[in-house]
């Protein structure tokens, strides 16, 4: 199979898939329930006061109606409107939260990556009691909760050290990005958008902030990386053609990032589609732990306010994000490997 | 004449859980400057362990518990770090078996030659490193352009030609090569042999070639040492060998081997399986299988004695 | 040829106590996971205290010889809220794997079993679900039908169920063509004690997999669950609920609250994930 053909099919697969995902949610939050108005409100509230909310959420059409207003929506961007009183739209909101979300995720899986493969080669290179306590590290990070982990960096770095900001993205007004040729760029990336606009200052202020927070998301997604790291240099190490490598008398450092790691890491690609998943979840819990206003720290605020359209918009919202970010990562492994290209 | 390597007394061991594993069990053997030595054997017989004893590339599990492997005099088996790495691939190269898995499948032919080259030659940038590449694959009869290639790229064949030309591509005084036509089939390996012996005279190498296979060591080697069960049992120069074998179990892989121009000769097989290497029969290793076998064979292991016509043999019968 | 039994007791056997390599991570694990469970059991007995009674000892006192683990900030003491802790997280996390276990193999077993269309509309189905966030799903039915163990359970289940039927369909698409499920087949067995006699059994090692990581995962996101408010009532005794409140009372220094329910929920979470990996290891060797 070409490499077109397979992405071809891969993408055609996606989009039963999508509507596989949005049928479900809209079965758990419409279907069993009945009216998720009748949820908002206490059980005495006035029925009229109700009947209006019905009404204007369109929750009083036939579900078959229902569901395909809700289809229909999505493909005009549309995720619905808020229980909360006034009926705005969900999406802008969730628009201008997705940013943070972004942010975090980024720079977690940065640290994952980096502590991962670099753990993941060192224990194989040294092997031994080395490898043995990294292997372990690879076990305790995965179990530990990561709102644990940002709680014990909290007091380290916060209350006992004071060298870092435990909570929010940016002290002050958040940078504004740049005007080119009279486009408004401005990425919602407080890290990017600050050195976009060269405001340095802004950048340490932005970037202090978001330390704590990916280390701690980070730390908890890398032991997934160090165990697939490990497995498939040690599988790579036995390969005929790193014995070959080593025949040669080539470096260690060569065979070992050359040859073992350049063919490990391909699989480690696909992690980061595996592993975004529990990024998301655990995006919401670190959110929540730093007070960083996201998505996470959103679809908490509106579960608090019994805002049940504004939870389905946002869990609709990532149930697409991480659809597409599953189909690109894999779109991503097969152009990487060399075997597939061809 | 000049020995380029000696072995003496060499044991290596694979410890398994199961238990210990003797896979080769003292061995000695010279090999002289500019030869070509065949090391024949079944599989399991050790020898591409000695291969990798050669190289220094033991791994765990397998360890060297006795002996010594002297290249020019220096002992392999004690060397560290740079210098055994400068001795592999400039003093010492390997071919492998399978062409198909022994390059990176990452990496570009060309990056296979530049970082083998300016590893070893500090000397050399890059782009001499290339003039070194082309001039190789020319050699090997491939065309330069080629060097643009990945691995997969290439046919068995052909790869195997890109190993030879790798291995030939810091001038080495020795070559290993470890069945390097196995995997090949039989016009591919006829052409891999004959451009093998051309570049030994080319290059003025010395060659040690490991196969299961009689009919490639006929055409091939100066002298043969045929491996049972961890030790050299015979060792002769090949017309000798090939015209009167001594061991029973070089006469049985001789006999087995089909000839073309004689059908009429009944193909025989040596009976019975090469030993459980963790549990090797006492006295001759050979003997429950040797059809020549007497009292002695079962209790006192015949050692690699020069016999009277200048022939080396481990066995009773002589 | 040499007949493989099944036998439950030998397996488990050879498991703990068996020679091999893991073996080291899988007898931590289930003795963790044994001391914790038989903690929870036996609290009401060896809780020095009632864990929910406040003012028991002055509030947020470190700790000391008549409170260990030190108490929170009502006065309670946390060595008996610890000991009483892990009843309801364990409990939801059982029932969780309990529920996909007894919905995603059976499924599984079947679907891949027919094979054709049937499979293939299963399938995507499962893909489609597996690559979703356990958490925020289980925050979108718990906000709806309100928090119970039952419903919590359900909740986290719901994700986890994919992870089951993938790995048996793997396991029954390679296993189904194999000698004795042929011979099943002529010798006129019907279709579901094939499955549950001969493939069920040779894919129990895999399904023991995929349900320690459920385990560990499950704990996780009950924790986070309470962490995010989703939980149970906050005056249960539960390590998450206390790893959630005890962070409001760092600022006044009291490390211990969030020290001993943070650990106790690694340790739960860490018990489990030690017999996946000592199973794994022991499944392929590449990675000991």
């Amino acid at each position: 199979m070409g490499l077109r053909e397979y992405i071809l099919t891969r993408v055609i697969l996606t989009i039963p898939m999508v509507f596989i995902l949005l049928s479900i949610v809209f079965f758990v939050m419409r279907i069993l329930p009945g009216n998720p108005v009748l949820l908002r409100f206490e059980k005495n509230a006035d029925p009229q006061l109700i009947a209006s909310y019905t009404h204007k959420l369109g929750l009083d059409k036939p579900l078959y109606i229902q569901y395909i207003d809700y289809i229909n929506d999505l493909f005009h961007g549309n995720l619905g409107l808020s229980m909360s009183g006034d009926f705005s739209p969900v999406a802008p909101e969730i628009m201008s939260r997705f940013p943070a979300t972004l942010e975090l995720a980024i720079y977690s899986t940065l640290v994952a990556i980096l502590l991962g493969i670099g753990l993941g080669v060192l224990g194989v290179a040294k092997r031994g009691k080395v490898d043995s306590a990294i292997k372990l590290y690879g076990i305790i990070s995965y179990a530990t909760p990561v709102f644990f982990v940002g709680m014990v960096l909290q007091i380290v770095f916060g209350v006992f050290l004071h060298v870092l900001p435990v909570y929010g993205r940016y002290d002050g007004t958040p940078p504004s990005g740049i005007t080119v040729a009279g486009i408004h760029i401005q990425t919602g990336l407080y890290t990017l958008d600050s050195l976009l606009s060269g405001n340095f200052q802004a950048f340490l202020n932005s970037a202090s902030h978001i330390v704590l927070p990916s280390i701690a998301l980070g730390v908890v997604i890398s032991g997934v990386f160090v165990r697939i790291t490990r497995a498939n240099m040690l599988e790579t190490i036995r390969a005929d053609f790193v014995i070959a490598a080593r025949a040669r008398g080539l470096k260690e450092r060569t065979v070992l990032l050359g040859y073992a790691l350049k063919n490990a890491i391909l699989p480690v690609v696909t992690v980061i589609g595996l592993q975004f998943a529990i990024l998301v979840s655990g995006a919401v819990l670190t959110e929540t732990e730093f007070s960083i206003q996201g998505l996470g720290l959103y679809l908490v605020d509106r579960v608090y306010f019994r805002d049940y359209t504004a939870v389905q918009g946002t869990v609709v919202f990532l149930a697409i994000i991480i659809t597409t970010v599953s189909l690109l990562i894999d779109i991503m492994y097969a152009y990487l490997d060399p075997r597939v290209r061809l | 004449m000049e020995t380029i390597l000696s072995i003496r007394n060499l044991s290596v061991s694979y410890y398994t859980d199961e238990g210990e594993a003797r896979a080769i069990r003292n061995l000695s053997l010279d090999v002289e400057k500019g030869e070509t030595l065949g090391i024949v054997g079944e599989s399991g017989s050790g020898k591409s362990t000695l291969a990798l004893a050669i190289m220094g590339l033991l791994q765990p599990p397998a360890r060297v518990k006795t002996g010594s492997i002297y290249y020019k005099g220096r002992n392999i088996l004690s060397m560290q770090g740079e210098e055994i790495r400068k001795l592999r691939g400039k003093e010492i190269a390997m071919i492998f078996q399978d062409p198909m898995t022994s390059l990176n499948p990452v990496k570009k032919i060309r990056d296979h030659f530049i970082e083998y080259i300016t590893e070893h030659m500090e000397n050399i940038d890059e782009h001499k490193a290339l003039e070194i590449a082309r001039k190789m694959m020319k050699s090997v009869g491939i065309s330069e352009e080629r060097l643009d290639d990945y691995p997969h790229q290439f046919s068995g064949g052909m790869r195997q030609r890109v190993m030879i030309a790798l291995a030939l591509a810091l001038n080495p005084n020795l070559i290993l090569a470890d069945e390097p036509t196995t995997a090949l089939d039989v016009l591919v390996e006829a052409q891999i042999l004959e451009l093998v012996k051309r570049l030994k005279n080319e290059f003025s190498l010395t060659l040690i070639l490991i196969t299961h296979n009689m009919g490639v060591v006929a055409e091939m080697a100066d002298r043969v040492a045929v491996m049972y069960c961890g030790r050299i049992v015979e060792l002769s120069k090949t017309e000798e060998l090939y015209k009167n074998p001594k061991h029973p179990y070089t006469k049985g892989l001789i006999e087995s081997i089909p000839l073309l121009y004689n059908r009429s000769r009944k193909l025989v097989s040596i009976p019975g399986h090469p030993p459980d290497l963790r549990n090797i029969p006492s006295g001759c290793s050979f003997h429950p299988r040797c059809p020549y076998a007497f009292d002695k064979c079962m209790n006192v292991e015949p050692e690699l004695e020069k016999k009277e016509d200048g022939r080396y043999v481990a066995c009773h019968l002589y | 040829m040499k007949r493989e039994y099944f036998s439950p007791s030998r397996f488990i056997f050879y498991s703990i106590l068996g020679r091999g390599y893991g073996r080291a991570f899988i007898v931590a694990g289930f003795s963790i996971i044994a001391f914790l469970s038989t903690m929870s059991i036996i609290a009401p007995f060896i809780s020095p205290h009632d864990p929910t009674k406040i003012g028991i000892g002055p509030s947020n006192s470190p700790p000391s010889p008549s409170f260990p683990f030190g108490t929170d900030q009502y006065g309670r003491d946390m060595l008996s809220r610890i000991i009483w802790g892990g009843r309801f997280i364990l409990l939801v996390a059982f029932t969780a794997v309990l529920i996909c276990a007894s919905i995603g193999v059976p499924i599984g077993l079947l679907s891949s079993y027919i094979g054709g269309n049937l499979d293939r509309s299963v399938s995507l189905i499962m893909d489609s679900v597996y690559s979703f966030p356990s958490l925020i799903l289980a925050v979108m039915i718990i906000s709806i039908y309100g928090t119970s163990v039952i419903n919590e359970a359900l909740a986290i289940a719901v994700v986890y169920i994919p992870s089951y039927f993938r790995v048996v369909r793997s396991q029954v698409l390679s296993i189904k063509e194999l000698q004795y499920v042929e011979a099943a087949k002529c010798s006129g067995a019907n279709t579901l004690s094939i499955l549950f006699k001969h493939i069920l059994p040779s894919i129990i090692s895999s399904i023991i997999v995929v349900a320690t990581v459920n385990f560990a995962d499950s704990i996780l996101t009950t924790a986070g669950l309470d962490f995010i408010g989703l939980g149970l009532p906050v005056n249960l005794p539960d390590w998450g609920i206390d790893l959630t409140y005890g962070r409001f009372e760092l600022a006044s220094g009291s490390w211990w609250v969030i020290l001993s329910s943070g650990t106790m929920i690694l340790l739960a979470a860490l018990g489990f994930s030690l017999i996946s990996e000592g199973y794994a290891e022991r499944q392929n060797p590449k990675i000991r």
